[in-house]
């Protein structure tokens, strides 16, 4: 057999990656132009001791929470630029009621391609894994617990997800390499039997990465109730003094158990439908409701699971500027546990038009609308909150306020959608697509940056750029009302969602759509930098205290932490090695 | 002190709903009895929604502009009035959401039944039009005097009880005009159904839209139709010439015509091929 120059330039090349993967991996300092003494707490190590390893080895071999923490974060980020960058293909694209932009990169197929990896990247890519990270870093901290129950466990769901994501993302890089898989084009609900006959390996490839991260999630998951529940101090911590970003993630991973497990029968059902030749979703029996049935009684929960943990981070971070302590504590707590026992029981509002019996959907309609009663009320306590506050408008409190106003709107025009006959002919609209980008940007979003400012002293021991910060806000709010107001617009004039090209009547309000997201991009942009830039030359925190929560009396475990981890720093002479001071403060 | 303000502006805001859902009309010229409902309970919703959404909002931007230069914090103390209240108040505004929809529920040209589409299909008066959708196109096929014909175009007579009867042949698909206010998913081995009544003013030369509402794979955006409506006498027209053009075809065919003949012709076996067996013995009385 001949050798073919390709494989020798594969053998050579996969040599060389090896060579500098060795090399990385013995480099320590490997940012050689930071200043001395390396980055931030947790960007890099001064040195290795016997504890953890120095270099690229610390971070792939680490079970330490705070690190997990971090790779959770850096993840969600990239993920997050990966759904950024397809949202703003599609954008472009729908500027013109043509096929023109990518047309000549793949035309309708490529469009239906992003729209997939778009919902999927951003539900299960970007903001569950950042949830998780901000979660893997504060909650053992907040319940005063060493660690997270189970460190290895919490590394292995972290180490899933990259894998999880190649799987998902490959369908769109195979092909530059010449190898015949391509993304799916199935919409991120799968909806049978498009998605069980859809030709082609990529589907097949990017289902088993979607089962890949529910294996993750569910993992993550487990550890955050057993932290919480069994590693918490229960004498600093009680059950009354929980915080309530603790609560929330406890709901959440209680959700999950219940939820994931339907997505995986689900996804192994429709694999085993497409490769296999049973008939789950084909046949008369079940068929394409049986799918329906499964993936929204996950779907719908899988909502509540991505928003409730925002909540308690706005819950948590709104106080904090305001001066005083969150208006109706119990309360907010008791509607948190409500929305996770009702959003098990809303699942078929997505499926009105299904023709299903009448009077299912109207039990259906009067749960969905119970929902939002919960919800409510924690807008009231919020507004309630600020009012009579001493106001400090920081970046957190702004994008905490922020997702208040997007929370408010997503949260009506869900309302609206619950009623069943305006849910009949906005169904599969832009309206719904209007909706839940207030909900999965305006909310969800808005909370995770809110929270990312908020701890950035913490994760990085030093502060951001105010002033990028405020760009970033005002960027975002403005950008994301005007684009998904259009979308609400474009959905009361009956356009359909999932439509690479669309008639002309349309355009202005695409137009209008599309000019909104390129503001929030210049937003994202603006907070991709600040971070970056921030974590390595970002001005040094120079308290334990940075927001001055003391003063208010709100000085939070986690804070108490990182001020003890600092005054051990300098009792040591100042040597900036995070994993000496942990060991001292640990003594 | 501020409570009371606070209950004050609340009440003020539930105040201003009054004239809101007062001035909410029956939605004046709607398109079908369909939208008519639907606009109905849209046009109420809205007009209790968006008051609502602009004082809650009003009020955070408020509380962020009054509280931003306050000096000092007033500490947090529970108020369990405050809570039930809002609580009840919510429950009473989603209650009223509640029973609006519920009432055009009621109704079969909003959610038809089963029962109901084929209870209307029978009686003689009613229009029936079996929408077949495929990758990526839509065919309608009728029966006019015992005649069956299939047309690339819906076309709809005004005034009269429609009932579509929709399926699939490969995908899901979903019939969505929206400017009639009619939208229902197509299933392969299922029928669903849509019963309206389109109104007089809607008779125009140019053509409605239908949309595929229900992503379908490459083809889905451009999966649309002509929805023409036509008065009583000009639909009338219109099926018997398109029933003696199919009948003309169907006597002075080849084989392979007659073939073709057959599958429009038997409007039935085409649904028997898809429908399950209880649809299709639920349809069987239509025959």
């Amino acid at each position: 057999m001949a050798v073919s120059p390709e494989l020798v330039f594969s053998v050579l090349m996969g040599l060389l990656l090896l060579v500098v993967a060795g090399w990385l991996t013995r480099l320590e300092d490997w940012q050689a132009y930071t200043p001395v003494g390396g980055g931030g707490y947790g960007e890099s190590t001064g040195h290795g001791h016997e504890e953890k390893p120095a270099g690229l080895t610390r971070w792939l071999t680490t079970v330490d929470h705070k690190d997990l923490g971090i790779l959770y974060s850096l993840f969600g980020i990239v993920a997050f630029a990966w759904g950024g960058i397809t949202a703003m293909l599609m954008r472009v694209e729908l500027t013109t009621p043509g096929m023109d932009f990518l047309a000549s990169f793949g035309g309708v197929g490529l469009y239906n391609a992003l729209l997939t990896t778009h919902g999927i990247t951003m539900l299960f890519l970007f903001a569950a894994p950042l949830i998780f990270g901000f979660a893997n870093y504060m909650v053992p901290l907040l319940v005063d617990a060493d660690d997270m129950a189970f460190p290895r466990i919490n590394a292995i769901a972290f180490w899933i997800l990259p894998f999880a994501t190649i799987l998902m993302w490959a369908g769109f890089f195979l092909p530059l390499v010449g190898i015949d898989i391509q993304a799916a084009k199935t919409s991120w609900t799968l909806y049978t039997p498009l998605s069980s006959t859809m030709q082609g390996t990529g589907v097949d490839v990017f289902l088993l990465g979607f089962h890949l991260s529910g294996f993750s999630t569910t993992m993550g998951a487990i550890n955050f109730i057993a932290t919480i529940v069994a590693e918490r101090d229960s004498v600093n911590v009680p059950w009354s003094k929980l915080d309530i970003f603790s609560w929330t993630i406890l709901t959440q991973g209680g959700l999950i158990l219940f939820a994931f497990p339907i997505l995986t029968a689900a996804v192994t059902m429709l694999l085993l439908d497409r490769n296999f030749g049973t008939m789950f979703f084909a046949g008369e029996g079940g068929g394409a409701m049986l799918w329906q049935h499964l993936f929204w009684f996950f779907g719908h929960p899988e909502v509540y699971i991505l928003v409730l943990p925002p909540m308690g981070l706005v819950s948590l971070i709104l106080p904090k500027f305001a001066g005083r302590k969150l208006f109706g504590f119990k309360f907010i707590v008791y509607s948190t546990l409500a929305i996770g026992i009702l959003s098990f029981g809303v699942w078929a509002h997505h499926m009105f038009t299904t023709g299903m019996n009448p009077r299912l959907t109207a039990s259906f309609m009067a749960i969905s609308l119970a929902i939002g009663i919960p919800s409510a009320v924690k807008v009231f306590n919020w507004i309630t909150t600020l009012w009579n506050g001493k106001l400090r408008m920081t970046a957190p409190m702004l994008f905490s306020v922020g997702f208040v106003q997007n929370f408010i709107i997503g949260g009506v025009t869900g309302v609206f959608l619950a009623a069943v006959p305006f849910d009949l002919v906005m169904q599969d609209t832009y309206y719904v697509v209007g909706h839940f980008h207030f909900i999965v940007f305006g909310a969800i979003g808005f909370a995770l940056f809110a929270a990312m400012y908020y701890w950035f002293p913490i994760m990085t021991g030093r502060m951001y750029d105010r002033r990028l910060a405020l760009w970033h806000f005002w960027l975002s709010i403005i950008g994301g009302n005007v684009t998904f107001i259009a979308m609400l617009i474009l959905g009361y004039g009956g356009m359909p969602r999932r439509y690479a090209t669309y008639l002309p009547k349309f355009m202005t309000w695409h137009a209008v759509a599309t000019v909104g997201a390129f503001i929030m991009t210049f937003g994202v942009v603006a907070f991709v930098w600040n971070i970056w830039q921030s974590a390595l030359y970002g001005k040094r925190v120079d308290s334990g205290d940075p927001w001055n929560l003391k003063q208010s009396d709100q000085f939070s475990n986690e804070w108490k932490w990182y001020e003890g981890k600092r005054q051990t720093m300098l009792a040591d002479g100042g040597e900036e090695d995070a994993d000496d001071a942990e060991r001292n403060a640990a003594d | 002190m501020s409570r009371k303000r606070l209950s004050s502006v609340l009440t003020m805001g539930l105040m201003g709903l009054v004239p809101f859902v007062v001035a909410a009309q029956p939605a004046a010229a709607a398109s079908s009895v369909t939208s008519q409902y639907i606009d109905n309970v849209s046009n109420l919703l809205l007009a209790v929604a968006l008051p609502i959404t602009i004082i809650v909002e009003g009020v955070l931007f408020y509380a962020i502009w009054k509280f931003r230069k306050a000096d000092e914090a007033k500490p947090t103390q529970e108020n369990r009035r405050l809570e039930i209240t809002w609580t009840a108040a919510t429950a009473v505004v989603l209650l009223f959401v509640g029973l609006v929809a519920y009432g055009a529920m009621g109704s079969p040209y909003v959610l038809a039944s089963q029962e109901d589409s084929q209870q209307m299909m029978e009686q003689p008066d009613t229009t029936v039009v079996h929408v077949d959708s495929y990758q990526w196109s839509w065919q309608f096929h009728y029966q006019h005097n015992g005649t069956n014909f299939t047309s690339e175009n819906l076309v709809l007579p005004a005034e009269k009880q429609v009932v579509l009867r929709i399926t699939s042949r490969d995908v899901l698909h979903a019939v969505h005009i929206p400017a009639l206010g009619l939208k229902k998913d197509a299933f392969p081995a299922r029928t669903t159904y849509i019963a309206t009544e389109i109104n007089e003013d809607s008779v125009r030369e140019e053509p409605y839209v239908l949309y595929c509402a229900e992503f379908c794979g490459a083809g889905h955006s451009n999966m649309l139709a002509d929805v023409i409506v036509k008065d009583q006498s000009e639909y009338e027209q219109w099926a018997s010439e398109q029933a003696q053009q199919a009948r003309e075809e169907a006597s002075g065919s080849s084989s392979d015509e007659s073939s073709n003949a057959t599958a429009t012709a038997t409007n039935e076996t085409a649904m028997n091929a898809t429908a399950t067996d209880e649809t299709a013995a639920l349809a069987a009385p239509s025959v």
